[in-house]
C-alpha cells in the first residue's frame, strides 16, 4: 500500500464549518480521480459523521478532522472532546445513511485525561471510489 | 382576487373580460386596436401576475423583480390564448406564468453565482457524465469526463465545484411542486421493501415529511441500495441533481432529528 498524505483541519464544532469540511473532502476525492458518485457520497459522508460529532460536542468545542488520502482510498477521522460521556448510536436513521455511503465506519470513545472536557468522541470512515474495481 | 371582487370600480371582472379574448384573437396582427387590447388586459390581469409573483417571494429575489418576470409571462399568456380550446384564461395563465418565475430563478441561479466560463463546462460535463455512465456502468471520473471533453482536468474539477457548491435552493424549492406531478406514480404511498427494514418506525414520519422526489431519491438510495448515477437515471434527472438533492434532505433531516 502506498503511503498515504494526509490533510488536517481544525474547525470550530458550529454547523457553518461543515461547508468547508465536505468540500474540502470532495475536492481530495476529485484530486484522486474517484468517479462522481463516490465523489458525492463521500462528500456526504463526511457532512453526516461531522453532525452526529457536532451535537456530542462541548460548547466552543475544536472539531478535528484527519484525511488520509491514498491512490484508491481517503480515510477520514473526525473527532471532537465532549464533556459528558457520549454515545454514539447506531440504530439511527443517521448512522444508516452513514454506512450507506462509507465502506467502512467506526466509532471510538476515549476519556482525555488531564483535559479539561471529560472525553474524545471520534468516527471513522473510508471510502473507495466504484471506479476503482472496474479498473 | 381583488379584482373580481370589484364590482363598484372601474376595473372589469374575469367574466366581462372573456369575450376580449376572443376579440384579440379575431384582430389580424397588425392591427392598431390590438396593442390597445392587449394593454387593457394586461392591466387587468396584473394582480394575478403580482399573487403568483407574491408566493415566489422570501426565496432570495426581490419582490419587484418577479413581479416584472410575472407580468412577461402574462403579456406572454395573453399572446399565446386560444379561447377556442375551451379552458379559461386564468387556468391557461397561472401554468405560463409561474413557469416564467421559475425560468428566472433557475437562470439567475447560475448567472449570479458562475462565472460563463464554469457554466458552460459544468453543461459541457453534464453531456459527458450523460455519455459515458452507460458505457462504463457507473459514473464518471474527473479525469475520464477531461479525456472525453478535451479538457484540462483542473477545469473540469472547477465545473465540478462549482456544482456541488451552486446554490440551487430557490430553484429546487421550486421544483418540489413539479416532482409530485412528475414521480407520483414512480414511489406509492408506502413502500413496500421500506416496510421491511428495521428502521421503518423511526424513518417512515420522517420520509412522510419531505416532498415525494426528495423521498424517492432518499429510499431508493438508502433503502434499495441504488447509486446516484442509477436513480438520476431511474427518476429522470441528473447525478449532480441527486446529489444536491441528496445532500440538502439530509441536513433537512438532520435538523428535524435534532429538533425532536
Amino acid at each position: 500500500m502506498d503511503r498515504p498524505s494526509t490533510v488536517e483541519m481544525r474547525v470550530e464544532a458550529a454547523p457553518e464549518y461543515l461547508i468547508v469540511l465536505r468540500n474540502v473532502a470532495a475536492d481530495l476525492a476529485m484530486g484522486r480521480d474517484f468517479d462522481l458518485d463516490s465523489i458525492s457520497d463521500f462528500r456526504i459522508a463526511v457532512d453526516e459523521a461531522c453532525a452526529i460529532l457536532l451535537r456530542l460536542a462541548e460548547p466552543k468545542a475544536v472539531l478535528r478532522c484527519l484525511f488520509h488520502v491514498r491512490t484508491d482510498e481517503i480515510r477520514v477521522h473526525v473527532e471532537v472532546p465532549c464533556s459528558e460521556r457520549p454515545v454514539i448510536a447506531q440504530d439511527t436513521f443517521t448512522w444508516h445513511v452513514l454506512t450507506t455511503l462509507a465502506d467502512s465506519v467506526t466509532t471510538n470513545v476515549t476519556e482525555a485525561a488531564g483535559h479539561s472536557a471529560g472525553f474524545l468522541a471520534s468516527i471513522e470512515l473510508t471510502k473507495k471510489p466504484v471506479s476503482a474495481a472496474t479498473e | 382576487m381583488s379584482v373580481t371582487e370589484d364590482h363598484t370600480g372601474s376595473a372589469p371582472t374575469f367574466e366581462e373580460l372573456a369575450p376580449r379574448f376572443a376579440e384579440l384573437a379575431g384582430l389580424a396582427e397588425d392591427d392598431p386596436r390590438r396593442a390597445q387590447l392587449r394593454a387593457e388586459l394586461v392591466t387587468a390581469y396584473l394582480p394575478l401576475a403580482r399573487t403568483l409573483a407574491r408566493r415566489f417571494a422570501n426565496r432570495g429575489e426581490a419582490l419587484d423583480d418577479l413581479v416584472q418576470v410575472a407580468t412577461v409571462g402574462l403579456i406572454g399568456a395573453i399572446d399565446r390564448f386560444d379561447p377556442d380550446r375551451g379552458v379559461d384564461f386564468v387556468g391557461f395563465a397561472v401554468p405560463t406564468i409561474t413557469g416564467e418565475i421559475r425560468r428566472h430563478f433557475r437562470d439567475s441561479a447560475w448567472s449570479l453565482r458562475v462565472p460563463r466560463r464554469t457554466k458552460e463546462t459544468y453543461a459541457a460535463i453534464q453531456a459527458a457524465i450523460a455519455e459515458l455512465t452507460p458505457t462504463l456502468q457507473r459514473s464518471p471520473t474527473p479525469g475520464e469526463l477531461a479525456s472525453h471533453l478535451d479538457l484540462p482536468v483542473e477545469q473540469v474539477r472547477e465545473g465540478l465545484r462549482a456544482a456541488y457548491a451552486y446554490r440551487s435552493g430557490s430553484l429546487d424549492k421550486l421544483l418540489h411542486e413539479d416532482a409530485t406531478q412528475t414521480l407520483g406514480s414512480t414511489m406509492g404511498e408506502e413502500d413496500p421493501e421500506l416496510e421491511q427494514v428495521d428502521l421503518r418506525q423511526t424513518v417512515q414520519p420522517l420520509l412522510r415529511t419531505l416532498p415525494e422526489r426528495e423521498r424517492t431519491v432518499v429510499v431508493l438510495r438508502f433503502f434499495h441500495g441504488m447509486s446516484q448515477s442509477q436513480i438520476a437515471s431511474r427518476v429522470g434527472v441528473s447525478q449532480m441533481q441527486i446529489s444536491r438533492i441528496l445532500s440538502r434532505t439530509l441536513a433537512r433531516l438532520r435538523d428535524q432529528i435534532t429538533d425532536g
